[in-house]
């Protein structure tokens, strides 16, 4: 920036008309992007605001002539009797999935990081879990989690544990189910980022460490965590984002049920929304459902930032 | 950084305020509005377009190819684009393609979804249409209560179906058992009837309306109804299901199986009695050829009474009406009706049609058929049925008591009763 403007004066000044090309083609440049963000990120947010100030329902979609009701839906989703135990099983399932999905992929990460024979392959192989669609791996959870003929069952009667427990249909059994399947499908990738970030510690400190005589333990508490410290905050918001809005998982394992055990907000945005046609809710409660993680992204902005100064 | 620079950043951002302000400025009025335009009728080609949730390579997909290759055979001008949408996305992407009004022609609806969409107003008004048509007289009160909205009657029916009680001969006549009448029996007989890894009776208490659909018909016969949810009746209509499940007569796997489901362990030999109706016996035909299954009437309490099941055809509201209200006009004649009811497992719509006359479990199913009622409660239906559901799944799962279920049901359910 201040390199421009110290070459700008040198810039020789033309006619009125030149400049005004000149100045036009600092917005030319600008316009893509400009305009990718207006039309995709802008406008839908601005459209999801409108109809959220809006009575709409069924009969006003299209007709038209919804009535203006400022905040009222916004009002009516939080004191709803539901508001709460939705947001708490959505919590629940967000910091339950994460804490393991980080945990378990990272021990993965430190695995392969040191790197045997065959342990691209293995990792390629670990990739599979995560490139799936989410349909299919739910759908494999969902028959597995059956109580006559699931797998899961049959798995605990090698141990002399026999049962018919129908894991999913049961509203205690529901969600501890639903967050492990969850943990399964994320360990990959939190396994890749902290993998990729191992990758870039150098070797020569653990080198130098091991002949001060620093033990494994002394190695990772005091090289590995500080050093990854960034790439273990970006996982956990890119993963907490992620968690917080997921939908297909657990509307192809429960679609929120039994009896709303698993009822997270977004499977209760979407009966809002598009079963219930009842849109101008359903837009107040997807806002609702935008606000947590982006408290916590601009939370992790500033720590960034505080971070990045301190260097 | 410069007085000027500071000025010209300035004036960036107020470029960028103005753009967004003009973007927010074309959202910012009441949302909707864009309805279709009106018909205008032309005798050129017409392309209809028509949508349904029939699977391919169903017999009731072939079905409809079969006639609609007929009627664009016969009318040369017309030509139908078919295409599937799946059961579970068909409502979303209905309203979604009416937002960018962009609606197909022709729908086929699961009839309690009807009222619904006639709210919205994509579906054309056909009771001038029906007037001059002179024909609806023929169709049951309860098949057209669903497709009418204020009085004014949107679409026809296209199947019919109610629920009964299926049953395997052959286990019931190993337990010396002849098919429940009542409900005592019914409890009696199901737990008998559960032996090993088959279970007595299963049915389907899955969380989506089918569940609904499956107990409406023990609601009704104990007297209770939707709208009297917390009346001794109806707590007794959820303990009673819910004792089924808790006898161990019905598996507690029913709470994640939908009726489809519920068809497969009858078929598999692993409930020896199921609540489904007509649609799942060219189903059984083929899952099951020597399962050696009788359709009864379902048991009783203080009366009688089976849940009304169907499909309709909605026209949009568009410059095809007219072209597609001939169409579906044309699939009411009785002989292409009857055809499309026997590809898909329907009881007659149109007294003057006589689809399967020669099967018992037919017989019996349009004999059911007399005491089925509609769920005719409303375009909120939808949101009553989830309601509903929550109270089923917790009464049966054991993590409320029935009355507590359905006390906080009809709280949400009261205010959307029409």
């Amino acid at each position: 920036m201040t390199a421009i403007a110290q070459t700008r004066p040198t810039v020789p000044r033309g006619t009125a008309g030149r400049r005004l090309a000149r100045r036009s083609a600092r917005y030319l440049f600008v316009a893509p992007a400009l305009f990718y963000l207006l039309l995709l990120m802008f406008y839908p947010l601005a459209y999801t605001f409108n109809l959220s100030v809006f009575d709409v329902n069924a009969g006003n979609f299209l007709r038209g002539g919804a009535a203006f009701v400022g905040l009222q839906n916004y009002l009516d989703f939080i004191s709803s009797p539901d508001f709460l135990s939705s947001l708490a099983i959505t919590l629940i399932f967000t910091v339950g999935s994460l804490v393991f999905q980080h945990v378990i992929g990272f021990c993965f990460a430190l695995f392969f990081n040191t790197g045997f024979p065959l342990s691209g392959l293995l990792r390629a192989i670990m990739m599979v879990v995560w490139v799936l669609p989410a349909v299919v791996s739910a759908s494999l959870w969902r028959w597995m989690y059956a109580g006559s003929y699931g797998v899961i069952n049959a798995f605990l009667g090698l141990f002399g544990i026999h049962t018919t427990q129908a894991w999913l249909t049961d509203p205690s059994t529901a969600l501890p189910a639903v967050i492990i399947s969850n943990i399964w499908i994320g360990i990959p990738f939190h396994m890749m980022l902290v993998f990729a970030g191992l990758q870039t510690i150098p070797t020569t400190l653990y080198e130098a460490a091991a002949i001060d005589g620093a033990s494994a333990w002394r190695r990772f508490w005091s090289i590995t965590a500080p050093l990854m410290r960034p790439v273990i905050l970006t996982a956990l918001l890119l993963g907490f984002v992620h968690t917080f809005k997921v939908f297909d998982i657990i509307y192809v394992m429960t679609s929120g049920g039994p009896a709303n055990a698993t009822n997270v907000l977004s499977i209760a945005v979407y009966k809002l929304s598009f079963e219930y046609f009842r849109l101008g809710d359903g837009a107040a409660a997807a806002n609702v459902l935008l606000v947590i993680p982006l408290l916590l992204s601009i939370v992790y902005l500033f720590f960034r930032r505080r971070e990045e100064t301190s260097l | 950084m410069s007085a000027s620079r500071h000025g010209r950043m300035r004036s960036r951002l107020a470029a960028l305020a103005v753009a967004a302000v003009a973007v927010t400025g074309l959202a910012a009025c009441a949302p909707g509005g864009g309805g279709a335009a009106k018909p205008s009728h032309s005798d050129g080609p017409v392309k209809l377009t028509w949508w349904d949730y029939y699977q391919p390579g169903t017999t009731a997909s072939d079905g409809l190819d079969t006639m609609i290759k007929k009627y664009e055979k016969s009318h040369p001008n017309v030509t139908v684009d078919r295409q599937y949408v799946a059961y579970d996305q068909l409502k979303q992407t209905l309203l979604q393609s009416a937002g960018a009004a962009s609606v197909p022609d022709i729908v086929i609806i699961n009839s309690p979804d009807h009222q619904q969409f006639a709210e919205t107003g994509i579906a054309a008004d056909l009771t001038k249409q029906l007037k001059d048509w002179g024909q609806l007289s023929k169709y049951p009160k309860g098949l057209i209560a669903s497709a009418t909205y204020k009085g004014k009657v949107y679409g026809l029916p296209i199947t019919a179906n109610c629920l009964a009680l299926f049953y395997d001969k052959k286990a019931l006549a190993d337990a010396g058992l002849k098919p429940p009448t009542t409900w005592d029996e019914l409890k009696e007989d199901a737990l008998k009837l559960k032996s090993g890894s088959r279970y007595g009776l299963s049915f389907s208490a899955i969380n989506n309306q089918q569940a609904v659909f499956q107990w409406l018909p023990t609601l009704w016969q104990a007297g209770g109804d939707l709208n009297k949810l917390t009346s001794p009746d109806s707590v007794r209509a959820l303990d009673f299901w819910a004792g089924l499940v808790k006898d161990g007569s019905v598996s507690k796997e029913a709470l994640n199986w939908d009726q489809t489901a519920a068809e497969v362990e009858f078929a598999q030999g692993r409930a020896a009695m199921m609540i489904n109706g007509p649609w799942q016996i060219p189903t059984l035909a083929k899952d099951a050829p020597n399962l050696d299954y009788g359709v009864a009437l379902l048991p009783k309490d203080k009366e009688s009474a089976s849940a009304l099941g169907g499909e309709n055809y909605l026209i949009t509201d568009g410059p095809n009406e007219q072209a597609s209200w001939d169409l579906v006009k044309w699939l009411q004649q009785p002989a292409n009706l009857e055809y499309l009811a026997k590809q898909n497992g329907s009881l007659p719509t149109r007294s003057d049609t006589q689809p399967f006359s020669d099967s018992d479990a037919i017989k019996t199913f349009t004999k059911q058929l007399q005491v089925a009622r509609p769920r005719a409660y409303g375009s909120n239906y939808a949101e009553i049925a989830d309601a509903v559901v929550i109270a089923i799944q917790s009464t049966i799962s054991g993590s409320a008591t029935a009355k507590d279920a359905l006390d906080k049901a009809a709280a949400t359910v009261k205010p959307l009763l029409p």
